[in-house]
């Protein structure tokens, strides 16, 4: 009897078809929504561009050297690279460390726990950013009324680079740590509990436990968690923008912040918006880049 | 169970399918009447308070009401944070208003696109005439009128808490010179120390993204002009009155006479309302806010323009703001497009009196008709205080209008100021700002390129 193939009779092919008809639906929005925009947007950076009847014309690097020379937005580039290594360090290692310590709470109290320090993640930025300024407002926040009833000045947010820094980096980590948390928790509890008997058997003690078992087996949740952090972080905005809007003299000025105040006055031209836009993502890819060479290195010298 | 949970989750979805957002924010009772066949003329208004899109919905109905006229007035409320994006995506997407709100200051680069077309065959000469100077000037480049003036704020004016002046500062008045209102703060700060009042400030200034527009009216005061020449050739930094600012800056910050951080400066009435400042600089729109939010207070706070270097009462010391109409290029019938602003803002005064006195008469007429039976209003009636409207009026007959050079200007002249408060050297900053203005001027080739001085 005949039998009909429906699907090409090569296996390869057939799976390469099937793979494209899986991936096409994402890859029709992508490309509708991303890449074109993306290219559209290369294109007319280097043009003065203004949407309306009238025609743009031919820069070159016109636009991006104007971005470069505006201190500000190099100023920004700088700033977001301190905060997130900051924000990044005490969350990898704030989080692992509480991980370690969810874990040896069982029961009822252990599933609260769990509960209460995921609860932030829930809250976006602008809502955990009004709830600290709610905290950290100089004349009449909760902090400030505290430190004047017990006879202390209060702390300047906003006009004060450290405490600016801080009133920022606080909120971020209070918002994702717990999210974090749970990610090192759900690695902690998938270590074979072998691996602790044995090194116990062999007097191993708590950081030799981690060192030798505990890091090692983390190695892939450390690499997706410092990966998403940085590229997170890099653009972040509604944080900043609610708790200093870039004080104090744009210490706290972010990029994507930046991209909001030039875009908020009409001085500045739709095509430098638009420089600055691309100047931003290459920044945050390259950043990206270097953050995935470094761990990959670090894989092949494991491997 | 499961069956529950998706019970729930279906009629959540319902709910939130069947929560279509409304076509217009004020519903009233009021059937707005169709003219079939008639020229749609769609208008993009920005979404300010309530009161405002009140007004505005019901003089769309009112033009409405007319259905001979062969004009339907469509309008579309946009969030005022969105409202440049929405304007640059509808011309991309060619779906264009007819005419859509612009802010004096945005509107150059509305005529340099393209977007904004010249408007001054529309409107007779006797509408023109009838424009105040400023506002007349506000939408004019080249001889040619390209948006039709709806309103005018003052950016700054200085109010004050009566009773807590009375009672930290001794006295009634403010005083007109910097000088001597700086001693003013110094025995403010110096009883309420005595009182133990800690959380109350004798002053509040700008702060942020708002020092660099809510300083113009200051340095115009203090320099008779502003951080570039009217040429836009050079830089004015080293004016002596900067460093005027800057030593006014260094004093308040340093001795502790305003909060070393605070708010958004568009709501820095409520310092003084809620009691943490006595004095604050603020703009002409706190009439409105005070009233709305503390009318209590009415009588208690007061509103002045703010002080000088040498203690004129004649100089400027705000700058005006405000909005126009504009006729969009893409506009398919510029005429009836002219007839609808005719009659929302360019003819009728009842209703443009009604405007400006349901504002608290915290904005300036932009037609002088208008601006004379206001003041007539304005003078019979005792909602706000004669104090106010007059301190309005002074301001804003003699405010500049706000400048449309290079934002990073301001912005640059914002860090001198700040750096000044963080008691950073004066004269190190000066210079620095000075540099950084010159090779804005030069990076942009900005020499020469005022368009309103062609």
């Amino acid at each position: 009897m005949k039998q009909f193939h429906l699907l090409p009779k090569d296996k390869k092919k057939e799976e390469k078809v099937s793979g494209w008809i899986l991936i096409a639906p994402a890859l029709i929005l992508l490309i509708i929504f991303v890449i074109t925009p993306l290219i559209m947007a290369i294109y007319r950076s280097f043009f003065y561009f203004e949407s309306g009847p009238n025609d743009s014309y031919f820069v070159g690097f016109e636009n991006y050297a104007k971005v470069f020379q505006n201190e500000v937005f190099v100023k920004s580039l700088l700033n977001i690279v301190i905060m997130t290594l900051l924000i990044v360090a005490f969350q990898v290692i704030g989080a692992f460390l509480f991980a370690n310590i969810l874990v040896t709470m069982k029961g009822r109290f252990g599933v609260f726990a769990r509960t209460i320090i995921y609860l932030p993640y829930l809250f976006s930025g602008v809502i955990v950013g009004s709830i600290f300024t709610l905290l950290t407002f100089y004349n009449g926040g909760v902090i400030n009324g505290i430190l004047g009833n017990i006879g202390l000045d209060p702390i300047p947010f906003t006009y004060d680079t450290f405490w600016a820094y801080v009133s920022i980096i606080v909120p971020t980590l209070w918002v994702g740590s717990g999210y974090t948390t749970l990610i090192f928790y759900s690695g902690l509890i998938n270590i074979p509990k072998d691996y602790y008997e044995a090194s116990m058997v062999d007097g191993a003690n708590f950081l030799k436990r981690t060192w030798y078992i505990v890091l090692p087996q983390l190695k892939n949740y450390f690499v997706l968690i410092i990966v998403t952090l940085v590229t997170a972080n890099l653009q972040m905005f509604e944080i900043p923008m609610l708790m200093t809007n870039g004080l104090p003299l744009n210490e706290t000025m972010t990029p994507v912040l930046y991209l909001i105040h030039v875009r908020a006055n009409g001085n500045v031209s739709q095509s430098e918006i638009i420089a600055s836009s691309i100047m931003i993502m290459i920044f945050i890819g390259a950043i990206n880049a270097i953050v995935f060479a470094l761990t990959n290195r670090k894989e092949k010298r494991a491997s | 169970m499961k069956k529950i949970l998706f019970g729930v989750f279906s009629l959540f979805s319902l709910c939130l399918l069947s929560c279509t957002p409304p076509s217009d924010i004020i519903i009233d009772d009021e059937e707005e009447k169709v003219e079939e066949g008639a020229t749609s003329i769609n208008m993009w208004m920005m979404d300010f308070q309530e009161w405002e899109n009140r007004i505005n919905i019901s003089q769309r109905k009112k033009f409405n009401s007319n259905t001979n006229d062969g004009i339907q007035l469509n309008q579309n409320y946009i969030n005022k944070n969105n409202f440049d994006e929405m304007i640059r995506s509808a011309y991309e997407s060619k779906n264009v208003p007819d005419i859509y709100m612009v802010s004096y200051g945005n509107l150059y680069k509305e005529i340099s696109s393209g977007r904004a077309i010249d408007i001054s065959g529309l409107f007779s000469s006797e509408i023109w005439n009838d424009l105040t100077d400023t506002a007349k000037t506000a939408v004019t480049y080249d001889g040619k009128h390209y948006g039709f003036p709806i309103n005018l704020e003052p950016s700054t004016i200085l109010a004050y808490r009566k009773d807590l002046l009375k009672e930290y500062g001794k006295v009634e008045e403010i005083p007109t010179k910097w000088a001597d209102f700086l001693t003013l703060c110094g025995t403010m700060k110096s009883n309420l120390k005595s009182a133990n009042k800690k959380n109350i400030y004798p002053f509040g200034v700008p702060t942020g993204v708002a020092c660099a527009w809510g300083t113009w009216g200051l340095q115009a005061s203090a320099t008779g002009g502003l951080a570039v020449t009217d040429d836009w050739s050079t830089s004015r930094i080293t004016e002596p009155g900067y460093k005027e600012i800057c030593e006014l800056w260094s004093t308040v910050y340093g001795n502790g006479y305003v909060p070393l951080s605070s708010g958004e400066y568009t709501e820095s009435i409520f310092d003084v309302c809620d009691g943490k400042a006595i004095t604050t600089m603020c703009g002409s729109w706190s009439f409105a806010s005070v009233l709305n939010m503390y009318p209590e207070l009415k009588d208690q706070v007061g509103f002045i323009p703010l002080p000088t270097f040498d203690g004129s009462k004649d100089k400027v010391t705000a700058t005006n703001g405000g909005w126009c109409y504009v006729i969009s290029s893409e506009c398919k019938d510029k005429a009836k497009a002219a007839e609808v602003i005719k009659f929302l803002v360019a003819e009728d005064t009842e209703q443009s009196v009604d405007y400006f006195s349901r504002a608290f008469y915290s904005k300036f007429a932009t037609r002088k008709s208008v601006q004379a039976l206001v003041n007539e209003k304005a003078s019979k009636q005792n909602d706000v205080p004669k104090q106010w409207i007059d301190t309005l009026n002074d301001v804003a007959s003699r405010a500049i209008l706000e400048p449309i050079y290079d934002w990073n200007i301001s912005v640059a002249v914002e860090g001198m100021f700040e750096e000044s408060a963080m008691g950073n050297g004066i004269d190190e900053t000066i210079a620095k700002c000075d540099k950084t203005v010159k090779d804005i001027i030069s990076r942009n080739n900005l020499a020469g390129t005022n368009p309103r001085l062609k």
